[in-house]
């Protein structure tokens, strides 16, 4: 819609509701002055002018909601292109970095046992930054594989999951002075319908995250609950938390917070998490504060049996 | 056809890359093997003629007649040649298809350059008992359980076993390499695919379930602690 029309069209209202302000004035006045002679016409007048004003602001309501809903549409479109293309581009750039790092890792197999000892450090050096480079070539194929799996759903048992899942990490959260509470309602918790390997993928994926952005002596936090609609699942840290201008892009492949970048990672965690959260139907929502901590909260859709 | 102690087992690869190939060469030669490359699909089916491998190695994205294509018309004269596929690609679906089609085993690039040959002197090891892949058989068999790879059904003594789908693709993968020690990483890349990666307790979950399937025979599913699993039974194929 072209700007003058839009304008004409919101200002129209206005108009016709100034215009009957006018007229119930006029009307009072009328029967104040000429009691009755006027007063059909007057109150008419009126009662036209405000139908008038009804008919305005249901148009105008109608516009904006097309509006709203047209502007929504053609964002999730851009969005899903910008996603697909995205997608696209990591792909390829999978497939281009295989064969280079496959040769590389041949040639660094030849050549170790003919490097001097003097450049063992260096050769070491070397290694372990291919094998970064494989990490990232796994991690986007894991990506990739997301996007044709066919998930294995069942009931499962989030309470175990977690358990498990904090039983892995237990060590590294230990090794850095990490306080690891898991908290979780008197009851047993409702099953979640879900692929259960999956799931425990995504939870160990936030919880690696929490621990390595919480510094030493920090606390993490598992809350599991359920409300009317399904589980939920808070894991809170006192860690560095993520700056407000990052927010917004933490789910995007290779995005690395920016003061995050020291720490080691693919930059793929959140994104894989994201994605089997959303072939759940569930649903990832993070706040955080910079230097004080980080909420991820986490709800997932319950199984069958037990929905309500 | 497979060597003796005194000849050294012969190996073509076939990649486009020529780079890989002399790489990977020169790492197979240093492990005692006789190699020959070919960059392309028709070169690969000259040089097989001529120099009789007893193993390739063979890349599925090659020009003229593709990696798959070779499988295949190897495998329609009846010829059980060992074969490695390279995959670029690497989803379920292309690694069921390679093994379907006959393919010894695949291994995804990049790949580790020591798993590549652990997987040759595995090969070479079972070939020298069956002379076909033994993925090329639909039926494994260890004393009383059967496990029917295209029903996806495992019997145990006359009764069917109630194995979930990834429980079933662990023990057909543990019965298809029997005595061999398998790492939860290969499982995991083999049954579950990339997207699960992470260090989790899927595989245990799955191993669990199917020894409570085998009761007594639980110990025919080794664990390794550490390292991995080994199906330990006597496995009859056809």
């Amino acid at each position: 819609m072209k700007r003058w029309q839009a304008l004409l069209l919101y200002s129209l209202p206005l108009v016709l509701a100034s215009g009957m302000v006018a007229a119930i004035n006029t009307g009072i006045i009328a029967d104040l002055l000429f009691v009755g002679r006027f007063e059909m016409s007057l109150g008419g007048l009126a009662l036209l002018v405000s139908v008038l004003l009804a008919g305005g602001l249901i148009i105008r309501a109608l516009v904006l909601h097309y509006d709203d809903e047209r502007t929504k549409r053609i964002q999730t479109k851009a969005h899903e292109q910008h996603t697909s293309a995205q997608r696209r581009f990591l792909q390829r750039l999978d497939h281009e970095l295989k064969n280079p790092l496959t040769i590389i890792q041949l040639g660094l197999a030849n050549l170790k046992t003919s490097i001097p000892v003097e450049e063992h450090a260096s050769f070491t050096r070397v290694e372990e930054q291919t094998q970064r480079l494989q990490r990232l070539v796994e991690a986007l194929r894991g990506l990739a594989d997301l996007d044709e799996i066919d998930l294995e759903r069942e009931s499962v048992d989030l309470g175990d999951v977690l358990e498990e899942v904090v039983s892995l990490v237990r060590a590294s959260a230990s090794s850095q002075h990490l306080l690891l509470n898991v908290r979780q309602i008197p009851w047993k918790l409702s099953p979640v319908w879900g692929d259960r390997d999956l799931l425990e993928v995504a939870l160990r994926n936030l919880l690696d995250n929490a621990i390595k952005y919480t510094p030493t002596d920090g606390i993490i936090e598992i809350r599991a609950s359920e409300n009317g609609h399904g589980a939920v699942v808070e894991i809170v840290d006192t860690g560095y938390g993520i700056p407000t201008a990052d927010l917004p892009h933490i789910y995007e492949e290779l995005y690395r917070g920016s003061n995050g970048r020291q720490i080691s990672g693919s930059g793929l965690g959140l994104a894989m998490v994201k994605r089997i959260i959303d072939l759940h139907q569930g649903q990832i929502d993070i706040s955080s504060r910079l230097s004080e901590g980080t909420v991820v909260t986490l709800h997932l859709p319950l199984a069958p049996a037990t929905r309500n | 056809m497979m060597s003796n102690s005194n000849e050294k087992t012969k190996i073509l690869i076939v990649d486009d890359e020529v780079d890989l190939l002399a790489e990977l060469g020169s790492l197979l030669v240093r492990s005692g093997y006789k190699v020959e490359t070919a960059c392309d699909g028709c070169r690969a089916l000259d040089t097989y003629q001529r120099f009789q491998p007893h193993l390739i190695v063979l890349d599925v994205l090659i020009p003229g007649i593709d990696g798959r294509e070779i499988v295949r018309q190897l495998r329609e004269a009846n010829d059980w040649t060992p074969i490695i596929l390279l995959t670029q690609v690497g989803t379920s679906a292309e690694r069921a298809m390679s093994l379907q089609e006959g393919a010894d085993d695949y291994l995804n690039k990049p790949f580790d350059p020591f798993e590549l040959i652990a997987r040759i002197q595995a090969i070479v090891r079972r070939v020298q008992h069956a002379g076909q892949p033994t993925s090329s058989f639909r039926y494994h068999n260890c004393e009383e359980l059967t496990l029917d790879r295209q029903k996806r059904q495992v019997w145990l003594s006359g009764k069917e076993l109630m194995l979930t789908a990834r429980a079933f693709g662990v023990l057909e993968y543990l019965m298809l390499n029997s005595g061999e020690l398998v790492s939860r990483d290969k499982l995991l890349n083999e049954i579950w695919g990339w997207a699960y990666a992470v260090e989790t307790r899927a595989v245990d979950v799955r191993i669990a379930e199917i020894r409570k399937q085998l009761g007594d025979r639980a110990d025919w599913v080794e664990t390794l602690v550490g390292q991995g699993y080994r199906f330990l039974g006597e496995v009859d194929r056809r």
